[in-house]
């Protein structure tokens, strides 16, 4: 088996006139937890987008578990969108068993042990549930899969402390070692405990990459701190 | 895993029109009850003069104004479904998860078509009871009795020489060609929508109005290119149905069918191709 479980050989994205990536070069191993960090517009939706194969790069190729994007990747990719994919009319346990018909790597009863921790019910309807409830939701069938690559769009956007430290509890108790989570967020300080390395990017292009730790002891600081250094305003 | 699709499409759409189709036949054997049942009608000559008949009498038009309300109501929702869970189900945020489940596009887009086609289907169906039971009970005894009907008929004209075996052969191949000239038609109306809806997608802005500029676009492209086909070969049809091996309006017919089944089938497959391709290729989710 292949050390890295994603690679992208200078792979460029133009929506328009703006350019989302820029010839961008990175392989990523397994058994990782990398956060994709970057500001609002930095390209972090659009790397994700595109390792996932919702989007098709301009240029440059992308292979996820040696193979290009398509419904085999899919199989082995566990996404995360920054936004509800539910349709309303159903209910829980219709979603779980799409999940279940679908990828054969989802386990119903890791989703509904974690379901029964927070409450929700397989009769549940999806239209009554408050928006927090539906984000947990999400991640819970999303992080029920066996996956080998985890890609997770800004899980902790939006939601309150309580539930930010709930979904990365989530994370961190549910992927396999050999399985890679990639995390995309602007809030880094409460991702920041859990990541082993984080790829920073910044319009479109990689402006650094290192191992955690290894960046706090070269930089005497936290991550959440340099972010700020680097990327702040005026 | 197609089929998983199609299962889940269905549940999706059998459930927004079932209560149109249950509103429908349900007014339909009111209207039915209330225009043949002989209690209403002796009930009106009883009450002939009184007020209480015009109060009926409205009642019975009101019934009658919903009803034709709710068959026009039919027609439009099956439209309505039929786009509704292309656009929702798939260029909205359902397309989420949607296009990251392990299948193909063309799967997406037949299982979606495929079940759009049913309801168009069971749309026509539940349109012909709702008119049919109007006529009350005897349009139902109607229906029963009309396969045998049918089959007494055809006997018939067989043994009277009147329907020859080579006769009937035609018969059903006409049947056949008409089928699938449906068939036809129907997944390439669907497939017209669709490919608009792709197009218009790809507009970073007006996505729906752009999706009906694509349409009518189409629409132009194909209606040029048909007649400009109807002009191409206008020519050479006019010497093949009037040589001698086509001298006869029974295989003419079939010819007619089997070229228009063939024309239906590139448009459906230039749609196919618009709709899949721009979907791998092209796909713009918000």
């Amino acid at each position: 088996m292949d050390k890295e479980i994603m690679r992208f050989d200078k792979v460029t994205k133009r929506f328009g006139s703006k350019t989302a990536l820029n010839d961008i070069d990175i392989s990523i191993e397994r058994g990782r937890i990398v956060g994709l960090l970057g500001p609002n517009g930095s390209g972090k939706t659009t790397f994700i987008k595109l390792a996932n194969g919702l989007l098709h790069p301009d240029s440059g190729t992308i292979h996820i578990d040696d193979r290009l994007p398509g419904p085999e990747t899919r199989a082995v990719v566990s996404y995360l969108p920054d936004r509800m994919y539910f349709a309303d009319w159903m209910k829980v346990k219709d979603l779980a068993g799409m999940f279940e018909d679908f990828y054969s790597d989802f386990s119903r009863q890791k989703a509904r042990d974690m379901m029964d921790k927070l409450g929700i019910d397989e009769k549940d309807r999806i239209k009554n549930m408050s928006k927090g409830t539906k984000e947990k939701l999400q991640l819970i069938l999303v992080m029920s899969r066996e996956a080998k690559l985890y890609l997770l769009d800004e899980p902790i956007g939006g939601v309150d402390p309580a539930a930010r430290d709930f979904i990365l509890k989530t994370i961190i108790t549910n992927y396999s070692p050999e399985s890679t989570v990639i995390i995309s967020t602007h809030l880094i300080a409460d991702v920041e405990k859990v990541l082993d390395e984080v790829v920073l990017l910044k319009e479109g292009q990689i402006i650094r990459r290192e191992n955690v730790d290894r960046l706090r002891e070269e930089e005497g600081r936290s991550v959440d701190q340099l972010f700020r250094e680097m990327f702040a305003q005026g | 895993m197609t089929f998983k699709l199609i299962k889940y499409e269905w549940k999706a759409m059998i459930r927004a029109m079932l209560p149109i189709y249950a509103a429908t036949l349900a007014l339909a054997v009111v209207n039915g009850l209330a225009i043949n049942n002989e209690f209403f009608t002796r009930a009106e000559s009883m009450l002939q003069g009184t007020f209480l008949e015009s109060l009926i009498a409205i009642f019975q038009a009101m019934l009658l104004v919903v009803y034709i309300c709710l068959l026009a109501g039919l027609c439009i929702m099956t439209f309505i479904v039929t786009v509704q869970r292309f656009y929702k189900g798939l260029l909205r945020d359902e397309g989420y998860l949607m296009f990251t489940l392990p299948v193909s596009v063309s799967q997406l887009t037949f299982s979606r078509a495929f079940v759009a086609v049913i309801i168009m289907f069971l749309s026509g169906v539940v349109g012909f009871f709702a008119i049919g039971l109007l006529a009350g009970m005897d349009f139902l005894r109607a229906l029963i009795m009309l396969p045998a009907e049918i089959a007494s008929a055809i006997s018939r004209a067989v043994a009277s020489g009147e329907l020859s075996p080579g006769l009937a052969v035609h018969a059903g191949l006409y049947t056949i060609e008409l089928i699938v000239m449906f068939l036809l038609g129907c997944f390439e109306g669907v497939y017209g929508f669709y490919a608009a809806m792709a197009l218009g997608q790809l507009s970073r802005n007006h996505k729906v109005a752009m999706s009906v500029v694509w349409y009518i676009v189409l629409g132009i492209v194909e209606t040029t290119l048909m007649w400009s086909l109807i002009f191409i070969m206008s020519g050479p049809a006019v010497i093949v149905f009037s040589s001698s091996i086509l001298d006869n309006a029974i295989i003419s017919l079939h010819v007619f069918l089997i070229v228009m089944n063939i024309i239906t089938l590139l448009l459906l497959a230039a749609k196919v191709l618009i709709t899949n391709v721009v979907l791998s290729r092209r796909l713009n989710l918000e």
